[in-house]
């Protein structure tokens, strides 16, 4: 019985190992992702993962390139006041669309099918996750096939980041709500490759659109998303050959990956970047998170330059980031809106020293500052189970030390730290002194801006808790130029205003920006023509040009 | 072989399964209820993606709140699923918005090919080994089974799985690193075996350890009885001794383990599929965990208990025939 047993498996062995099945002519390219999107459509799903995969087949009217400025795409060309599309009060956006284009099911794209997008988004029946520009809309008006005039009730300054992708008239117009709409997994697109095929659990399979405008030039046959449980596995199998390209590494992976001449890794700055959050509201009720009661450490300004002086950013970077990132400075790192002038804050124990002493807070026996006999002592809060964070952690708190500041550490899982106001987050209701997250803009800073540091956005029970002024920061300057940046439709002066408030920021200290968060991607050496692209529309994601890409064994 | 039962037996064995069938309605409302109380103990929620994307006002989130029927009483959340789940209707994801039963129907032919498969060979090579490192005790053999039984036990599939990837993916490159199948490529048997080796080999690896040591405790008990003396005295030959009279026996109590293991085949293996990228049962499960997935989780849940339960049943029913001495009471 044993030998049989044996022989069995020996057999069974002999035959899996002798057939390596043979290479096809067919280009195919398996990108492996960690997540299974919920679905495709990204007006419902709320994943990043879901932007990678949609990019391939979804279109939208203007996007971004690498450079971080706006391209047409299912537009002829970008509107603006100089070309006529944008009208002089900023209400009235007129799309030309681009002539020539069809579904991948054939059917043309019309003016009609921009319409529809928006009425789909604000139709109540489906759950979409955000109506943001598009509940300001009064009307689409489609005067020919290849014209959509927009007019919104207000001026919606991020107006050319709507319609991203637009959905096909066609195909969901019939259906009384898009929530489980077969278009969610199986969609149809005008992009260079169309879904063919979504196994449950184990790929996402793409093939070429034959009606896509530019199909000589797209060179990929196949396309594979694989959905793989982790970085790790996603790793060993890129190392085995098993995919051609793996999503969003992270940068302490990139050293084990450099030296190994089979592969090439991909790295772009993202918009986003790790902070420390300061509160600076009482975190402790019964006031807690109110402005009108001040952080009795945090509350002065002289503290929280202390502190973001006091941080060797290049000391992070450099020993736990492998030098792979770049040191923070302002909200916005790069594209249009970015303020350049404003460097990393240099580190300056010294000055730290003295702008400490000045504040009053004088080093005790122990060497950890006190004032009126109460103690720096700061509890910093980030998300469990993210080592890189807790190893950063362990660094501030040594740094903080040298300036006689004492850190302690209080982690907490992310549903924890990131839970809505009905949940009694922490964040939402100003129980903290700082947290450490990443955070960004989008490529039009303008939510971000007004989320995070308009002081109308502090999360309170009359609001809701609505809003992301965690740190509950109140300044009119600040406030001035994030309206001005909202109000303007010349894009030179919203350019001005975002630039003036990353000053006021960097002046005023309410985040202290640590490091700018690579992208990093991990492809077998013989794919090409991919371009890093740290910039996007909903989510800066590699497959933006995936139409250009290759294969070159 | 056993004894013809009588009509008062027969009787009394469909009131013992019947009752014990009726005991699943219980133990499933404890479960369900249970699982749903410690969701909604966790913090987060569906929604909890959500909150920390600047693009979703906090008027959108309280929007599909309501929508969703989140901002129902816990209670009436229950209620409202339980009613539903009387009547079949298992419900729809809260991610994908696709019935619960289908993400289930496509997850669950994948994950009975693989545990199926491993169960099968654990038990060709658990059974013939357990016998013979029992009946030759102390031999080379049996150490050598005893030792492997442990340490096919005592490493974790994420460690040896990953070791066997790195062997035969990485270094050797004679199997493929995870997956059902080359993608792109047509359908072959050959390609199918070759992604289905590791996985098998790791789970099978495992469920074999285990049997073998409950084989080899059993036997070596019953080999030491009275009858087997008495049946040896008599000039049985020692195959049919062993085989017949002592395997017999000896397999009661790894019939109550394999039983038992039975829903261990729909759930799936987690960590044997998280490392081979196997696009099972157990990966569905977790994924629908951390994403707050009320509804698949409650069905998969449900689902496992009924098993369970029928499973045990199953394991008193097998017991009784293969030892007649066993009444239902």
């Amino acid at each position: 019985m044993i030998k049989k047993g044996c022989a069995l498996l020996l057999l069974f062995a002999l035959v899996a190992f002798s057939f390596n099945p043979a290479a096809s002519a067919e280009k195919t390219l398996t990108l492996g992702v960690y997540q299974e999107p919920e679905n495709l459509n990204t007006y419902i799903g709320v994943q990043t993962v879901i932007t990678y995969v949609h990019k391939p087949f979804a279109e939208y009217l203007i996007d971004v390139n690498e450079k971080g400025e706006y391209f047409p795409v299912l537009a002829a060309e970008v509107p603006s006041v100089e070309n006529g599309g944008v009208s002089k009060d900023g209400l009235t956006i007129t799309y030309k669309l681009r002539k020539g284009v069809k579904w991948s099911d054939g059917a043309p794209f019309t003016s009609a099918d921009v319409k529809f997008t928006w009425e789909a988004i604000v139709n109540p029946k489906n759950l979409v996750k955000s109506k943001s520009g598009y509940d300001l809309i009064q009307a689409v008006e489609t005067p020919d096939e290849h014209t959509a005039v927009v007019k919104y009730k207000e001026f919606y300054a991020p107006f050319l980041t709507r319609f991203a992708p637009v959905l096909p008239q066609h195909i969901l117009g019939k259906l009384d709500n898009m929530n489980d709409a077969p278009y969610n997994r199986m969609p149809v697109g005008t992009g260079p490759f169309m879904v063919s095929e979504w196994a449950s659990g184990n790929y996402i399979a793409m093939v070429k659109n034959p009606h896509y405008r530019d199909a000589s030039k797209v060179k990929i046959d196949k396309l594979f998303f694989k959905f793989i449980p982790s970085r790790e596995v996603g790793i060993a199998q890129l190392q085995a050959g098993d995919i051609d390209g793996v999503w969003d590494l992270i940068e302490a992976q990139i050293p084990m990956m450099e030296n190994n001449p089979a592969l090439a890794l991909d790295l772009s700055t993202s918009l986003t970047s790790e902070r420390l959050i300061l509160n600076h509201s009482i975190p402790t009720p019964p006031n807690n998170g109110n402005p009108d009661f001040p952080h009795p450490i945090l509350g002065d300004l002289k503290v929280r330059q202390a502190l973001d002086c006091a941080i060797d950013r290049k000391a992070i970077v450099d020993k736990l980031l492998f030098g792979k990132a770049q040191a923070g400075a302002s909200e916005i790192a790069h594209g249009w809106a970015a303020n350049r002038d404003l460097k990393p804050v240099a580190y300056d124990p010294e000055k730290a020293k003295k702008l400490l002493d000045d504040a009053g807070w004088k080093p005790g026996a122990d060497g950890i500052r006190q004032k009126d006999g109460k103690r720096l002592r700061l509890k910093i809060t980030t998300t469990t189970g993210n080592k890189l964070r807790e190893m950063v952690q362990q660094v501030l708190v040594d740094q903080m030390k040298k300036v006689g500041v004492e850190f302690y550490i209080e982690n907490v899982p992310s549903s924890v730290l990131f839970g809505s106001w009905a949940n009694d987050a922490d964040r939402k209701k100003g129980r903290y002194d700082i947290m450490m997250y990443t955070t960004g803009p989008g490529i039009d800073p303008h939510q971000q801006f007004e989320g995070y540091f308009h002081s109308k956005n502090i999360p309170t029970e009359a609001n809701g808790g609505s809003g992301y002024n965690y740190t509950r920061h109140r300044d009119a300057e600040l406030d001035k130029w994030i309206d001005a940046g909202g109000k303007s439709i010349s894009m030179a002066d919203r350019a001005n205003a975002y630039r003036m408030a990353q000053k006021r920021i960097y002046e005023i200290v309410p985040h202290i920006y640590l490091y700018q968060r690579l992208t990093v991607h991990g492809f077998r050496s013989h794919v090409k023509g991919y371009i890093s692209n740290g910039n996007g529309i909903i989510d800066a994601v590699e497959t933006w040009n995936i139409a250009d890409w290759d294969i070159q064994k | 072989m056993g004894r013809r039962p009588s009509a008062h037996g027969l009787r009394m064995k469909y009131t013992f399964i019947l009752r014990r069938l009726l005991s699943v309605v219980p133990v499933l409302l404890i479960i369900t209820f249970a699982t749903f109380a410690l969701m909604q103990l966790l913090p987060g929620g569906p929604l909890a993606a959500y909150e920390n994307n600047p693009e979703i006002s906090q008027k959108d989130i309280e929007r599909l709140r309501h929508e969703m029927g989140l901002d129902q009483p816990i209670h009436m959340q229950y209620w409202a699923w339980l009613k539903n789940f009387a009547q079949g209707d298992w419900g729809y994801s809260f991610t994908t918005k696709r019935p619960v039963l289908v993400e289930i129907w496509d997850r669950l032919p994948n994950t009975l090919y693989l545990t199926g498969i491993s169960l099968i060979v654990a038990l060709i090579i658990a059974i013939p080994a357990g016998i013979l490192s029992a009946t030759r005790q102390y031999s080379l053999f049996d150490h050598i089974t005893t030792t492997l039984a442990y340490v096919g036990r005592s490493m974790p599939v994420f460690y040896s799985g990953l070791l066997l990837i790195i062997i035969f993916s990485i270094w050797l490159r004679w199997l493929p690193s995870g997956g059902m199948h080359t993608l792109g490529k047509e359908f072959s048997l050959i390609d199918s075996l070759r992604h289905l080796f590791l996985p098998v080999l790791s789970l099978s690896t495992l469920i074999a350890a285990k049997y073998v040591r409950f084989l080899r405790t059993s036997m070596l008990e019953v080999i030491h009885l009275d009858y087997i003396r008495t049946a040896a005295a008599k000039g049985l030959s020692e195959r049919v001794i062993i085989y017949k009279h002592a395997f017999r026996n000896a397999a009661i109590p790894l019939v109550t383990v394999v039983a038992i293991d039975l829903p261990v085949l729909f759930a799936g293996a987690l960590f044997t599929e998280t490392i081979y990228s196997w696009p099972g049962m157990g990966r569905l499960f977790v994924d629908a965990a951390t994403r707050f997935d009320y509804s698949v989780v409650m069905g998969i849940v449900a689902a496992i208990a009924f098993l369970v339960v029928v499973s045990n049943l199953l394991a008193d029913i097998v017991y009784a025939i293969l030892d007649p001495r066993i009444t239902y009471s």
